[in-house]
């Protein structure tokens, strides 16, 4: 038996066992029940089975443990088969135990099943659960059917009671069947140790609560339109025909079940997902209900009866059951038992006594009209649980992952505390840090100055900006006289913004360390006596080594001034990476002073490009407006576009993001695009309800999916074609990159229409070797793409073969290629520059003279000079 | 503030002095901290045994872990080779003295590194110039003929001959291929000088040049790689290098090689692991003090001036 088919038929066979027991059972304990009892006891008995099972579930719970669900089913069905034999040999003697029998066959339903499900959830992964729950509820509604007949057959040959035998019977084979064929359950692959593997627990068990709670409402729905209809067919039938009757029409209804469970089923679950195939159902019973509590008609209790009988355990079952799979083992396995049996039972108490009340203020049709309302309120509950499902599986997907974009912790008194402790420590390192988160909180004390180490004092020099505080400043005289020249630069500069310490910065101007120089001179800039003494100076630092220029331009960033605008643009003009820097942190203080068009060729440098960012965002709108501008503008260098998405990112305004979202689509250049992605998910990341212009992204989704198909059907002809050569290879390498390329654009571009969604991990998710997870992210993928996106991109990603891909494609898929030759003449005139170089690089390895042709008219008129000579040189090779 | 919250700075505090972590942006040492697992061992706890992959780097706050022949103590992280390399250990390591940890999980380690760009930069220049401190790899054989201008799979197949480029992505290469350029230099031009900051790395396709450190001089010819580790690791050259003849190579600027790895962060996923093998592999003799030594040659070339993100 192959893997796939035991998966399915294993279950499938026990189902089919319960089933076909619990169908003579029912059949059974109906017939005997509304002859001996009559249906107004009904409601009584409902309440009794819920009461009865929900005392049983707790007290398993509590004594029995839920660790090995197949244990637990065979415990559960060698319980069954001893109960129902002893009802069997006494129900002949004692009639009144038909009750007890009714209340039996509920609490047996009660316990097997869920736990046959539980069983079944730890046995298979989501993904296959979609695929193989339809086939393995099939085997239960073709038991209940065959159950059924069996049961009217040999009801019309034995008495009613001996059914009960049957039942019996069946239970016995079936017990034997679970101890020898029943599936072991899989364990989890939740990571050992992870914070939000609790978060996710939580999560979970309130999930179940709010499954619990649309539990009991279908239950409660469906049960007041059973008891409807098994009102009306009292009424119809003679007493002692009940049993044939319910029979034949078990029967009718379980084969138009099972029709549905194998012809319908998986094509909705796999069409419209777990969420609108639960609709089907209510949608119809709230119709036909409505029918009949507004007209009576006879034909629509039966239409009523053929959507519960022909959806309830093939449709509805089904899809029930797949909305517990987001849950973890830990929690589902004690929980679902639990959530059955309160949704189920305690459904249908509340049900009896609501069809208690509703039997004393009127009739049938007045039933029919709380189940046309409940339906209505099953409706809604679907709707919020289908936002839970997707959720859970996000969770899911989060608790196995790492925490991500954390931000350093606010402070309050208590870290205050613990930093102010830190910041005296005598351990430099641990000081700085804590000097950097206090003054992140904007809480550098003055007493860190007296700090011993002066690095630390140095540090904090540079964090105390514009006018000190009182506190501060006093301090700061006291450091004038420090023996380190940077501290006394440092407080020098400090201390000039109180504007009482002009004669220490005179007597500083010569002083021999040019740092304390350069303060003094930025200091003493602000007084109209000392503008030759100041020009003197800055021109002699100017014209000085690199460490005169950096005292200089960090003491003008330390106090900015107009003034030195001219002699910034000079220091900036000489290229050194440590100078720029220092004038670019000077800008960024005063950006009154910046001028954008010189800063933009900054953009390129990596040691100054973070300083030169600052000053753009210092800039603000008109900033703003020169990066769009340059970003639009064609002749920017490519070294500085490359860079432009990243700073526009960085004004987080919804102009910014409407520029990116415009450039996107036309963007020429395959890294700045991709720059542009990630600065929009990350601005996006970060506030959600900037506006985007969601039809280019929706278009731009189009284009990345049709990229994942054509270079996964490319890939799919070379791999067929079998090419040892290294260029063949090389292509085939970077085939499978550019795949994987387009299918992370494509998640980039739902990340940013879909920001709350985690998408980075849907995507690491779908490619990552784990099922479970690749489960979770194919449902959220489900939940958010419609079906004509979701299709292809399924079928780029999925594990197929070249023509069952091609099949599921159909149109989408380039080709097929007659030859080798019409492969990569395709891949030739493909938009990828590496693509092409590569291929060309092949096409003249392996001589092929054939595509000389292709390759002179392929070959790019303009463009990188890379590309035209990969054509060139490939043309010349196959003309030697 | 939550009892969270204060555990979490305290981390940072305790993760600056870890080398990768000491320049790094606070909000990236946060996620960090929030990504560790605290651990304390007895002494005398066995870490790992031979054959063993070991699940998790160990960040030492206090205590000592030992090898036959190794030891790691205080802001010292063992493990982290085994881990980078994705290797078995070779030797048990035990808890010399009670030993307290940060773990940070190997299943973690490529996600945390590649959202966190700064420390995983931080990280791929300690390894650069780990190697960098060890006795030279022989030269790689050259990569392509050296006839005619290099085109681009020419271009991908000598930087994929590159030590540091050797598991990278194509598509990451053929971005650096594309910043490029192959210049052609005359005889007895000074390629690199020792002691200036490395900003670029070169291969040499054809020709010949001399490398001159101290007193020795070695002949440089196809093929060799110059100043990739000292670019990556923003050290200085560490030996003035001149044509002897009319040299073609291939130049890669350090700018160009930092933006490939900020955009394609398997590129630096991928040179950690190559240097980590590399350093894993080093000769037996090599393996005390290797950090020392790369730290003094850190102290001894960092130039002044460091990549602002």
């Amino acid at each position: 038996m192959t893997g796939q088919r035991r998966t399915v038929l294993a279950p499938a066979v026990l189902l089919f066992g319960i089933m076909v027991a619990h169908a003579i059972l029912e059949t059974a304990r109906d017939a005997l029940f509304l002859a001996r009892l009559g249906p107004e006891r009904l409601a009584s008995a409902y309440l009794t089975i819920a009461i009865v099972a929900m005392a049983a579930v707790a007290a398993v719970r509590r004594w029995g443990g839920v660790r090995d669900p197949r244990r637990m089913l065979v415990t559960f069905l060698v319980v069954a088969v001893v109960g129902t034999s002893l009802l069997a040999v006494a129900i002949p003697t004692e009639p009144s135990l038909v009750f007890v029998l009714y209340v039996w066959t509920g609490l047996v339903a009660t316990l097997v099943v869920p736990s046959f499900w539980t069983l079944i959830d730890r046995s298979l992964r989501v993904t296959e659960a979609k695929r193989v729950f339809a086939a393995i509820g099939a085997g239960g509604v073709l038991g209940a059917m065959i159950g059924s007949a069996l049961a009217g057959v040999l009801g019309r040959v034995m008495a009613a009671h001996h059914l009960v035998t049957a039942g019996a019977l069946a239970f016995g084979l079936t017990a034997i069947a679970a101890m020898l064929i029943a599936p072991a359950p899989q364990r989890e692959e939740l990571p050992p140790v992870r914070k939000r593997v609790e978060v996710l627990s939580q999560r979970s068990r309130r999930y179940v609560r709010l499954l619990i709670l649309a539990g009991i409402v279908s239950t409660v729905t469906l049960t007041l339109a059973d008891l409807t209809f098994k009102r009306v067919l009292a009424e119809r039938f003679a007493a002692g025909d009940l049993a044939t009757a319910f029979g034949a029409i078990y029967t009718l209804l379980n084969f138009v079940g099972l029709v549905i469970q194998l012809a319908v089923t998986p094509k909705l679950l796999a069409r419209w997902g777990v969420g609108n195939t639960l609709t089907v159902l209510p949608i119809l019973l709230v119709a036909t209900a409505s029918g009949f509590a507004l007209t009576g008609a006879l034909i629509a209790i039966i239409l009523l009866k053929l959507s519960d009988g022909g959806l309830r355990h093939s449709l509805h079952r089904v899809a029930s059951e797949i909305l517990y799979l987001p849950v973890p083992s830990l929690v589902r396995d004690g929980w679902k038992p639990v959530a059955d049996a309160i949704s189920h039972r305690g459904g249908q108490a509340i049900a009896a006594l609501i069809s208690f009340a509703i039997v004393l203020a009127g009739g049938a049709q007045l039933l029919g009209m709380a189940v046309a309302v409940l339906g209505v309120a099953w409706l809604i509950a679907i709707r919020v649980v289908k936002r839970a499902y997707v959720e859970q599986f996000r969770d899911t997907l989060r608790a196995g992952e790492i925490e991500r974009d954390v931000r350093a912790p606010t402070l309050d008194a208590d870290s205050t505390a613990l930093l102010t402790e830190a910041l005296a420590s005598p351990d430099e390192v641990e000081a700085l840090a804590a000097l950097e988160l206090l003054a992140r909180g904007g809480h550098v004390p003055a007493l860190v100055l007296y700090h011993p180490r002066e690095s630390v004092v140095r540090r904090a020099l540079t964090l105390l900006d514009g006018q000190p505080r009182p506190d501060v400043a006093h301090v700061l005289g006291h450091l004038i006289d420090h023996s380190d020249p940077k501290i006394r630069a440092a407080a020098l500069i400090a201390a000039s913004r109180t504007g009482s310490n002009e004669l220490r910065l005179e007597a500083a101007v010569t002083d021999a360390d040019p740092d304390v120089r350069a303060a003094a001179l930025i200091g003493l800039a602000s007084t109209p006596d000392h503008e030759q003494v100041v020009s003197d100076g800055v021109a002699a630092l100017q014209a000085g080594s690199s460490m005169h220029r950096i005292a200089l331009a960090h003491a003008i960033g330390d106090a900015p001034h107009e003034r030195f605008r001219r002699t910034l643009y000079q220091l900036l003009a000489l290229r050194e990476p440590a100078v720029t820097r220092e004038v670019l942190r000077a800008l960024a203080r005063a950006p009154q002073l910046a001028h954008v068009d010189r800063l933009l060729p900054l953009l390129e440098d990596p040691h100054v490009r973070g300083d030169a960012r600052r000053v753009f965002t210092a800039t603000g709108a008109q900033g703003l407006d020169k990066l769009i501008a340059a970003l639009d503008d064609p002749r920017t260098a490519i070294g500085v576009r490359r860079h432009l998405p990243r700073t526009i990112s960085r004004f987080h305004s919804p102009i910014a993001t409407a520029a990116l979202v415009a450039r996107l689509p036309r963007e020429p250049d395959g890294t700045t695009e991709f720059k542009i992605l990630r600065a929009l998910g990350r601005m996006r990341a970060n506030d959600p309800s900037l506006a985007i212009d969601a039809s280019i992204l929706h278009d731009y989704l189009r284009r990345s999916i049709a990229d994942a198909v054509r270079y996964t059907m490319f890939l799919d002809g070379m791999v067929a074609a079998g090419d040892p050569s290294p260029g063949a290879e090389l292509v085939r390498e970077l085939l499978r990159e550019k795949r994987r390329w387009a299918i992370e654009h494509t998640f980039r571009a739902l990340g940013i229409l879909h920001p709350r969604d985690d998408l980075r991990s849907v995507h690491d998710a779908l490619l990552g070797g784990s099922e479970n997870r690749r489960g979770a992210a194919l449902e959220i993928i489900e939940a958010l793409l419609p079906a004509e996106l979701r299709a292809p991109l399924f079928a780029t990603i999925e594990d197929l073969t070249p023509d069952q891909r091609r099949s599921r494609l159909g149109d989408l898929a380039p080709g097929p290629f007659a030859t080798y030759e019409a492969l990569l003449a395709a891949q030739l005139a493909d938009p990828s520059e590496s693509l092409k170089c590569v291929v060309a690089h092949h096409i003249a390895e392996r001589h092929l003279v054939s595509l000389r042709h292709e390759l002179s008219r392929l070959r790019p008129p303009v463009g990188p000079p890379l590309v035209i000579y990969a054509f060139d040189q490939a043309i010349a090779r196959l003309d030697v | 503030m939550s009892d969270v919250n204060l555990l979490t700075l305290r981390r940072m505090l305790r993760l600056r002095k870890f080398p990768p972590f000491e320049h790094a942006d606070l909000d990236e040492l946060a996620t960090i901290a929030e990504n560790l697992v605290e651990t304390t061992l007895p002494a005398g706890s066995v870490i790992a045994t031979p054959g063993s992959r070991l699940r998790s780097i160990h960040l030492i706050l206090d205590g000592r872990v030992e090898t036959r022949n190794q030891s790691w103590g205080a802001h010292q992280a063992y493990g982290a080779l085994e881990v980078f390399a994705d290797r078995e250990v070779t030797q048990t390591a035990v808890a010399a003295t009670p030993l307290h940890t940060l773990q940070l999980f190997a299943r973690d380690l490529g996600e945390v590194l590649e959202d966190n760009y700064g420390v995983l930069l931080a990280t791929v220049r300690e390894l650069a110039a780990r190697v960098l401190a060890l006795a030279p790899p022989p030269p790689r054989r050259p990569a392509i003929a050296p006839t005619g201008t290099l085109g681009l799979v020419e271009r991908l197949i000598v930087l994929r001959h590159q030590l540091p480029f050797a598991s990278a992505r194509l598509q990451a290469l053929a971005t650096l291929a594309h910043a490029s350029d192959e210049i052609v230099l005359p005889a007895n031009t000074v390629m690199t000088r020792a002691g200036e900051t490395a900003t670029s790395a070169f291969v040499i396709i054809s020709g010949a040049a001399a490398s001159t450190h101290g007193g020795d001089t070695e002949l440089l010819a196809a093929g060799a790689p110059i100043g990739y580790l000292e670019t990556l690791a923003n050290l200085r050259y560490r030996t003035t290098i001149e044509t002897r003849t009319d040299v073609r190579a291939l130049r890669s600027r350090g700018s160009a090689i930092l933006d490939v790895i900020e955009d394609h962060t398997d590129v630096g996923l991928a040179m950690l692991a190559t240097f980590a093998s590399t350093l894993l592999d080093r000769p037996a003799g090599s393996v005390a003090g290797d950090a020392r030594a790369a730290g003094h040659a850190r102290d001894r070339a960092r130039p002044a001036v460091a990549a602002s993100g």
